[in-house]
C-alpha cells in the first residue's frame, strides 16, 4: 500500500528526468513510481523537480560542546530545510572526534537528528597535528571519513604518515588546503580589498601550494583524498589534472566560493569571514566555469555556526565561518551557469558516493530504495534572514541576497519532514 | 555640503568635507592663538575616548581641542576598566552611550571598529586610528600643514617612506593627499608595502636618492622594531643605510622641501643617527595643527553643520 | 539709502565717534564678520582723515560665542583678526544692522577674551528694530522700520530692503 505519493512533479536523478509520481511504502522505502499514482497522503509537487535528497560533505553541528550557538538537532533542522537528507558531522577544531568513545557520543545524538548524520573523525589526535588519533578503532564503528578541519600539520611528513596509515582501511581522508599556521595571522584574501583596508590576508597561491602537496601525499600513498573547500581556480584545475593522472582525490567547493567576493568584507561583518576566504571577483567567475565544466565533484556547506556575540566582535578578531545548509541550493541553482541535472550531481549523487553513503543517498530514485527526496521549486524568488533560519545561529552571509529555487518538501526515510518549506518537527 | 555624521575615514569627507575643515581650521588657529584659548561652541557636549590602544599623544591632542571648544569630556580606560574582565565592544559603547555622549573617539587594533559602532549608539564617531586601516584626523593635521607651509596641498610631490603596509597614517594621507591633488610617491621595502596596489593612485619608486629630489614633502613614516623579528627588514641598520634619511640624503633635498612624520619617532632608524637637526622639519607644526583640525572635526561634527543658502539665511537675520 | 546717503552718514558717524570720545586716544574699531568689516574700515579712514591718526581695526567672527550654536546650523565667516590688547581701550563695535541684538551679546561675549575694555559702544549703519535683548545702539546711520520678515542688505553702493526667503528661526 502506498503511504505518501509526491505527485505532479519531474524526477530528476542520476538516470536523467522524467515525469512520474513517486510513491513511497509504510517502510519509507520508494514503493512504487509511474504515472497517476494514489496513496494515503498526496504532496503537491506540481511545477516541481523530485530528486535525490541532498547531502553535505561539512557540516559543523558544534555538539557535544558548545549545544548554545548549534546542536545535531537544530543543524539537522537546517539541513532538511535546504533539502537535505544527509550531512557529514565535522570534527569541530575544540571538540575533536578522535576515539572510539568520543565517536560513540556522537552516535548516540543521532537519535535527535530529523536528517543522516555522517560522522567524520579526526585525523590527529585533538586536532593538533602531532600524534595520529585511532583511525582504525573509529573505522571499526562505522566512520568512513577523517579529517582536520583546521590542519595544524607541521610538516609534510605527518600528512604522509596519516595517508599511509589510513590505506590500510577503507576510508577517504578529507582535507581543506588550509594551514592553521598561516590562519592564525590573516583574516582575509589576500588582494586589493585586504590591501586598502590594511587587513592582513592570506594568498590563494597559499591555497594551490598547499593542494599540490596533498595531491603529491595522495598519489604517493594511494588512500583517497578528499580535498574541501577549494577556493582557487588553479587548485581545481591540478585536482582535475592529478584526476585525469589516476590520483584517487576528489574536491569541493562552497556556494559562497562561487557568489560573494572579498569586497563583501569593507562591511566589516563576522558573516564574510570564511574559511578558505571570499576571493576577488576573477576567481568566483573562474570557479563558476570549473564547475560548469565538470572539474569539481562536489559542493558543500561548510556550515559553520557561530554564537550570537560573535557578530559584535571587531573583523579582525572574530572567528571564522558562516552557516551555509538552508542557502546552499538556492545559491547554485541562481549563480550556476549550469542545467539541474548538474547543480543535483554536484549536491545529491557525487557528495553521497564520496561519503560512502551511496547505496541510501544520492543516485537514483528506484523502487525499494530508501524514500530519501527532495522536492524543488525552481522558481522561487527569496531573500534569506539569518534570524529566521532553523540554525541557531543567524550568521549567512546571503542575508538579504536574492535567491532563486526553495525547497518545497523534504523526505527523509519515507516520512515528509518538510512540507511546503515548514519543517514537521 | 552636508555635514558628515561621523568621520571614520577620509571618504566620509571627501574632498569637500577635507577643504571644509581645513577652512573652519583657519578660525580654530585663531582661536588657539589667543591669550584666553577657549570659546563656548561645544558648551553642555559629552565626548567619550576610548581607546583600545595605548595613544598618549592622540588623546591629549584630542583632549587640549574639545577643552578649548568647552566640551566636557570623559575617559574610558581600557585598560584598568571591565574591558580587562571581559566587557565586550557593544556592552562599552552601549554603556557609555547610555550616559549620554554626543561622540565617541575610538582607536582600536582592529580594522573597522569605528564602522559597526553606529549599530550601538547614536553618538558621532571619530576615529583615532583603527589597525592599518585609518587615522583620518592625523591626515587632515598633515593635509593643513602642508598647506600652512607651501600654500597648497594640490600640485606637490609627495614621498612618503616607509612601513606603507601596516600604516593608519600612510592608508589616509594617500586618499587625501590625492583627493586634493597631490602626486604620491611611495618608498619602502617590498616587503613593507601593500601586497595589491594596481588600483593606487600612487608611484611606488624603489630608490630613495631618485625620489627624495622631486619631494616638496618627504614624509618619514614611523618604522616598528618589531618589523625586524618578522623578518620583514633584515635589521634596523640595514633600513636606515636604504630607507633612513642619512645626511647625505639630506643633501639632495629640495631647499624648499619640509619633513614630515607622524611621530613618535625612532631616532637612529627613520632619521640617521648622525644627522644632528633635521633642516625643514614641520614635526611640531603637525603636532600643534593636530589639536587644531581635532577642534575644527569637533565643531564639524557637534557644533555646526552649514550649507551655503543657511549661510545666506542666517546672514541678515541678526 | 544711495551711495551718497552711506557715504555721508559714515562721516557723520565719523564725527560722532570723535566727539563722543573726545579725540581717538584710546579709541579701537572692531567690524563684525563679515557686514560690519568694510563699514569698520570706511570709518577707521574717515577718522585718520579727520584727525590725522590711524586707529586700530579689528575683525571679530562671532560664530563660536552665538547662543544658537548648536540649535541650528552656525558657521564661522572670516577669521577674528584682532592684534591688539582690549584692555582699557574704548571699543567701538561696527556692525551693517542692527536687529534682534544676538549678534551684539555674541560680540561682547568673544571680546572679552581679548582684555578687559574700559569701555564699548555701538555703531551700525541700520537700526530696523525688533530687539530681543537690552542693547541699544551708540552711532546710527538711520533707522529704518522693517517687517520682521524682510531682509535688510548694506553694501557700498547703497541699502535695500528685500523678501526673506528663508525659514524664519
Amino acid at each position: 500500500m502506498i503511504e505518501t505519493v509526491i505527485k505532479g512533479g519531474t524526477v530528476v536523478d542520476q538516470t536523467g528526468n522524467k515525469e512520474v509520481d513517486v510513491g513511497i511504502g509504510n517502510d519509507g522505502n520508494i514503493l512504487s513510481i509511474g504515472p497517476d499514482l494514489t496513496g494515503n497522503n498526496i504532496i503537491d509537487a506540481a511545477g516541481c523537480v523530485v530528486a535525490p535528497g541532498l547531502v553535505d560533505l561539512n557540516s559543523h553541528f558544534r555538539q557535544p560542546g558548545d549545544e548554545e550557538t548549534e546542536t545535531v538537532e537544530s543543524g539537522t533542522r537546517s539541513a532538511i530545510l535546504g533539502g537535505y537528507t544527509a550531512v557529514v558531522a565535522m570534527p569541530g577544531i575544540d571538540a575533536a572526534v578522535d576515539s572510539a568513545a568520543a565517536v560513540r557520543e556522537i552516535q548516540a545524538l543521532r537519535n535527535e537528528a530529523l536528517c543522516h548524520v555522517e560522522i567524520a573523525g579526526s585525523l590527529t589526535a585533538g586536532c593538533k597535528g602531532e600524534e595520529l588519533a585511532p583511525i582504525g578503532e573509529m573505522a571499526g564503528l562505522g566512520v568512513r571519513f577523517f579529517t582536520d578541519p583546521l590542519p595544524r600539520f607541521p610538516n609534510d611528513l605527518l600528512v604522509r604518515r596519516v595517508m599511509e596509515y589510513a590505506s590500510n582501511f577503507d576510508v577517504t581522508i578529507a582535507l581543506p588546503p588550509i594551514s592553521a599556521l598561516t590562519m592564525a595571522q590573516a583574516h582575509m584574501h589576500e588582494g586589493a580589498v585586504s590591501s586598502h583596508l590594511g587587513i592582513p590576508g592570506v594568498s590563494i597561491e597559499e591555497e594551490e601550494l598547499m593542494t599540490y602537496r596533498f595531491l603529491k601525499m595522495c598519489q604517493l600513498t594511494g588512500t583517497r583524498m578528499h580535498l574541501q573547500q577549494l577556493s582557487s581556480p588553479n587548485a581545481i584545475e591540478l585536482v582535475a589534472a592529478a584526476k585525469s593522472e589516476g590520483v584517487p582525490v576528489t574536491c569541493e567547493v562552497s556556494p559562497h566560493h562561487f557568489s560573494l567576493t572579498d569586497e563583501a568584507v569593507e562591511t566589516f561583518q563576522q558573516r564574510y569571514k570564511l574559511l578558505p576566504p571570499l576571493r576577488a571577483k576573477s576567481h568566483v567567475e573562474s570557479i563558476k566555469e570549473c564547475i560548469v565544466k565538470g572539474n569539481v565533484d562536489a559542493i558543500a556547506t561548510c556550515h559553520s555556526p557561530n554564537p550570537p556575540h560573535a557578530e559584535d566582535l571587531p573583523f579582525e578578531e572574530a572567528p571564522f565561518g558562516g552557516i551555509g545548509l538552508e542557502t546552499a541550493l538556492a545559491v547554485s541553482l541562481t549563480e550556476l551557469d549550469s542545467n539541474i541535472e548538474q547543480i543535483l550531481s554536484l549536491l545529491s549523487w557525487m557528495p553521497a558516493d564520496i561519503a560512502g553513503i551511496g547505496d541510501s543517498h544520492g543516485g537514483v530514485l528506484s523502487i525499494g530504495r530508501p524514500g530519501n527526496i527532495v522536492v524543488i521549486d525552481k522558481s522561487v524568488i527569496w531573500k534569506p534572514v539569518g534570524s529566521e533560519m532553523a540554525s541557531k545561529s543567524n550568521n549567512t552571509p546571503f542575508e538579504g541576497y536574492p535567491l532563486k529555487g526553495k525547497v518545497r518538501h523534504t523526505i527523509v526515510n519515507g516520512e515528509v519532514v518538510v512540507l511546503n518549506g515548514e519543517a514537521q518537527r | 555640503m552636508s555635514s558628515p555624521q561621523h568621520i571614520r575615514g577620509i571618504d566620509d569627507l571627501g574632498k569637500e568635507g577635507i577643504i571644509e575643515i581645513l577652512e573652519l581650521s583657519d578660525h580654530f588657529l585663531e582661536v588657539s592663538s589667543r591669550r584666553i584659548p577657549k570659546v563656548p561652541v561645544l558648551r553642555g557636549k559629552t565626548l567619550a575616548w576610548l581607546f583600545y590602544e595605548d595613544s598618549t599623544r592622540t588623546r591629549l591632542s584630542f583632549e587640549k581641542a574639545a577643552k578649548r571648544l568647552s566640551a566636557d569630556t570623559m575617559n574610558f580606560s581600557v585598560s584598568s576598566s571591565s574591558v580587562k574582565k571581559g566587557e565586550s565592544l557593544r556592552d562599552t559603547v552601549e554603556t557609555i552611550s547610555a550616559m549620554g555622549v554626543d561622540a565617541i573617539v575610538v582607536r582600536h587594533k582592529s580594522v573597522g571598529v569605528p564602522w559597526m559602532l553606529p549599530k550601538w549608539t547614536d553618538a558621532a564617531i571619530i576615529n583615532a586610528g583603527d589597525g592599518a586601516h585609518e587615522h583620518p584626523t592625523q591626515s587632515l593635521a598633515d593635509c593643513y600643514t602642508i598647506t600652512q607651509k607651501l600654500g597648497d596641498v594640490s600640485g606637490k610631490r609627495i614621498v612618503i617612506v616607509g612601513d606603507i603596509k601596516h600604516s593608519r597614517v600612510a592608508r589616509s594621507n594617500i586618499k587625501a593627499f590625492t583627493m586634493l591633488g597631490a602626486s604620491v610617491a611611495l618608498v619602502a621595502p617590498p616587503t613593507l608595502l601593500p601586497p595589491s596596489m594596481a588600483d593606487w593612485p600612487v608611484d611606488v619608486i624603489g630608490d630613495f636618492d631618485t625620489a627624495i629630489k622631486e619631494a616638496d614633502v618627504l614624509y618619514l613614516l614611523r618604522m616598528q622594531h618589531e618589523r625586524q623579528e618578522e623578518a620583514l627588514v633584515p635589521s634596523l641598520r640595514e633600513y636606515t643605510n636604504q630607507y633612513g634619511l642619512t645626511i647625505e640624503r639630506s643633501r639632495l633635498l629640495q631647499k624648499s622641501s619640509i619633513i614630515m612624520h607622524p611621530g613618535p619617532m625612532n631616532r637612529g632608524v627613520e632619521v640617521s643617527g648622525e644627522v644632528p637637526e633635521i633642516q625643514n622639519a614641520v614635526i611640531t607644526n603637525q603636532v600643534e595643527n593636530g589639536v587644531i583640525v581635532r577642534m575644527a572635526v569637533l565643531y564639524h561634527l557637534l557644533g555646526s553643520g552649514v550649507t551655503p543658502t543657511e549661510i545666506q539665511n542666517e546672514d541678515n537675520n541678526d | 539709502m544711495d551711495a551718497d546717503d552711506v557715504r555721508r552718514a559714515l562721516w557723520r558717524m565719523s564725527h560722532e565717534i570723535l566727539e563722543h570720545n573726545h579725540g581717538l586716544s584710546n579709541v579701537v574699531l572692531i567690524g563684525l564678520q563679515t557686514g560690519g568689516v568694510p563699514l569698520a574700515t570706511k570709518l577707521a579712514d574717515n577718522l585718520a582723515e579727520i584727525e590725522g591718526s590711524q586707529v586700530p581695526v579689528g575683525y571679530l567672527d562671532v560664530a563660536f560665542y552665538r547662543d544658537d550654536i548648536g540649535l541650528r546650523p552656525v558657521s564661522p565667516r572670516e577669521p577674528t583678526n584682532i592684534t591688539f590688547d582690549l584692555t582699557t581701550k574704548t571699543v567701538v563695535l561696527v556692525d551693517d544692522v542692527l536687529f534682534t541684538g544676538r549678534t551684539i551679546r555674541a560680540a561682547l561675549d568673544a571680546i572679552t577674551d581679548f582684555g578687559r575694555p574700559g569701555s564699548v559702544q555701538l555703531a551700525v549703519m541700520i537700526d530696523r528694530g525688533h530687539r530681543e535683548l537690552p542693547i541699544r545702539p551708540d552711532f546710527i546711520g538711520k533707522n529704518l522700520p522693517t517687517r520682521r520678515d524682510e531682509l535688510v542688505d548694506v553694501q557700498a553702493d547703497g541699502v535695500r530692503i528685500g523678501e526673506y526667503e528663508g525659514p524664519l528661526e
